[in-house]
């Protein structure tokens, strides 16, 4: 195998092998917990295409191409790691054959497809070998039309590949801030020394949303999916039982907080070099930093008391349970000191379930 | 009498850096082994082979590494028991990868300002001016050029009212014109002995040093 492949294709196994490593300790608790439920996708995932191939040839055709790009979505997600900005920059000028670059990219996208092969495999097996076929399955049809949608998701990841690694990262556009800089320079003058909110802002706030971080978003999104999702449990729409309104608030909730707190970690212990040198405190500057957190956490619980208060959720004992254990839940997660990344998912896990236990009987 | 306003007059303070039996170790080797030092007001420079612990030094006297053995104290503040005060005295000008690089030049320089309350704000917008980089507050910190980021980093460091400061390799990646600028306000410091000044340099200073340290030479450093 040529050099150039191989190093391709270590680069790829070095990604999945960190992914995996980054997901253990979740995959497991997700295992744990939906085991049976996760056996019922792996039958099911053939089957979009399946029942599309049942479909006369054009409309068939259509739903299996757009089927087909729906499934390359994750390497066009991880392509990214495959292949970082760092080793795109040099990767890109290489004078790499294009036969070769063709043939690598077809092992690496075979090589990230591989699970999803062999899922296509175990469904179409599941569905084709029992005994009673439903109606509308057409075994050979079913067949084609599998394997065409694999085909060419297979062929879309190859192409990101290729054209990921013909590519030299794109230099930023100018942005308008850089722009007003080359208009005119900061001038500095006596001012009152900044409080604390100044340090938050430029330690703690302002990474979330810089250099690419996703931090921020992902705590907004989850914020924004708690107050909604509670709205709804507090509404009870008639489309919605209380149970899975309860369900998806606990459950968001406690994302969110999990969300912040991790953020907040990570932070703390990229700080904890670069401000060594500075007049901080660096353990001060931690408390500070989570009684920060937890003030913006409790904001967020007293409006979910406050609605749940109008929505007359908390008149019962489970009531009464849910609101300590969500106002318990915050503190026990920010002031758990670290332990292992298992147990910490554990406890996360273990903060999901009583709280959706307690939650689905608030209405019940 | 009339007085030159361009001479001041020599007013020296004192200052008394100490270090006691100072031990630091990197996993795979020790670097110092019980290294003593008296360093004093003025321009020292810290010379060395690569490797030896110019910058380790440096950073072990700022306080942005902690020794493993030993004592540092600035007139008479100890870095690890005085920690905060200790390190309001000091400051280190170095690193070519800039930490807090999702700041902005601007917030990076008021982030400093807001921990060195004592700075000379007029003397920092002079430095800008005279390093041209006036005009970079709003780039990405990250996205500064190394000589921007040592330029930034100088401004900052030759604006605080620091007793010690420690400038490594400050010359690596300045233009002339820095050059020139950075020379001259060293040898003003230097003659003025108002504060004490570490400096490494692997390039032969235009500058007397009021002391040459030789890292080679001291007794705790392995070889």
């Amino acid at each position: 195998m040529h050099t150039y492949t191989r190093f391709r294709i270590r680069l790829t196994l070095h990604t999945l092998a960190q992914l995996s490593a980054r997901l253990r300790s979740s995959g497991e608790i997700v295992v744990l917990a939906l085991g049976p439920a996760l056996l019922g996708l792996l039958a099911v995932a053939a089957l979009p295409p399946m029942y599309f191939s049942s479909y006369p040839p054009a409309p068939a055709l259509g739903l299996l191409v757009v089927h087909a790009l729906a499934m390359s979505l994750p390497v066009a997600l991880l392509r990214p790691r495959i292949l970082p900005a760092a080793v795109q920059a040099w990767l890109a000028p290489l004078p790499v054959p294009p036969a070769l670059l063709l043939r690598a990219s077809l092992l690496v996208s075979g090589l990230l497809l591989a699970p999803l092969a062999l899922a296509y495999a175990a469904s179409l097996a599941i569905w084709l070998l029992q005994h009673a076929c439903p109606a509308w399955l057409l075994p050979p049809r079913a067949i084609a039309g599998t394997l065409f949608s694999f085909l060419l998701t297979w062929a879309c990841a190859c192409g990101l590949l290729v054209h990921g690694a013909l590519r030299p990262p794109a230099s930023p556009r100018a942005s308008s801030s850089a722009s007003a800089a080359a208009a005119g320079g900061a001038r500095y003058a006596a001012r009152p020394r900044p409080g604390w909110w100044f340090l938050w802002r430029h330690l703690f706030w302002l990474p979330l949303w810089r250099q690419g971080s996703l931090a921020g978003l992902r705590q907004a999104a989850l914020l924004a999916g708690t107050v909604l999702a509670s709205a709804l449990w507090m509404a009870g729409p008639a489309l919605l039982p209380r149970a899975a309104g309860a369900l998806m608030a606990s459950v968001l909730l406690v994302l969110f907080v999990h969300e912040a707190d991790d953020a907040l970690r990570s932070q703390l212990a990229r700080l904890h070099r670069a401000v060594a040198g500075l007049p901080l405190m660096a353990g001060t500057l931690g408390w500070r930093a989570r009684a920060t957190l937890l003030a913006a956490l409790a904001a967020v619980l007293l409006a979910l008391t406050a609605g749940g208060l109008a929505a007359g959720a908390w008149t019962h004992t489970a009531g009464y349970a849910w609101l300590a254990l969500a106002w318990i839940m915050a503190p026990l997660l920010v002031c758990t000191p670290p332990f292992t990344p298992r147990g910490r998912t554990a406890l996360v896990a273990l903060c999901m379930l009583v709280l959706c236990a307690t939650g689905s009987r608030i209405w019940n | 009498m009339e007085l030159d306003e361009n001479v001041q007059p020599r007013v020296e303070v004192k200052v008394e850096v100490e270090v006691d039996a100072l031990a630091f170790h990197f996993k795979t080797r020790s670097v110092f082994t019980g290294l003593d030092l008296r360093l004093g007001a003025g321009l020292t420079w810290l010379r060395g082979r690569n490797g030896r612990g110019k910058t380790t030094l440096l950073k072990l006297l700022g306080g942005a590494l902690a020794p493993a053995g030993g004592s540092l104290r600035l007139n008479g503040m100890d870095s690890r028991r005085d920690a905060l005060a200790y390190r309001r005295h000091t400051f280190y000008c170095g690193g070519e990868a800039p930490e807090l690089d999702w700041l902005t030049a601007g917030e990076w320089l008021d982030l400093h300002l807001s921990l060195y309350p004592q700075a000379d704000l007029a003397a920092l917008q002079a430095n800008l001016n005279l390093f041209h980089i006036a005009d970079v507050a709003r780039q990405p910190v990250g996205g500064l050029s190394l000589g921007q980021y040592k330029k930034l980093q100088l401004s900052l460091a030759l604006a605080l009212p620091v007793q010690l400061l420690l400038i490594d390799e400050p010359f690596n990646g300045l233009d002339a014109q820095a050059v020139e600028v950075l020379q001259q306000d060293l040898a003003r410091r230097a003659a003025a002995r108002t504060s004490c000044i570490v400096l490494t340099s692997h390039l032969a200073l235009r500058v007397a040093p009021t002391v040459t340290l030789d890292l080679d030479a001291q007794p705790g450093v392995p070889l």
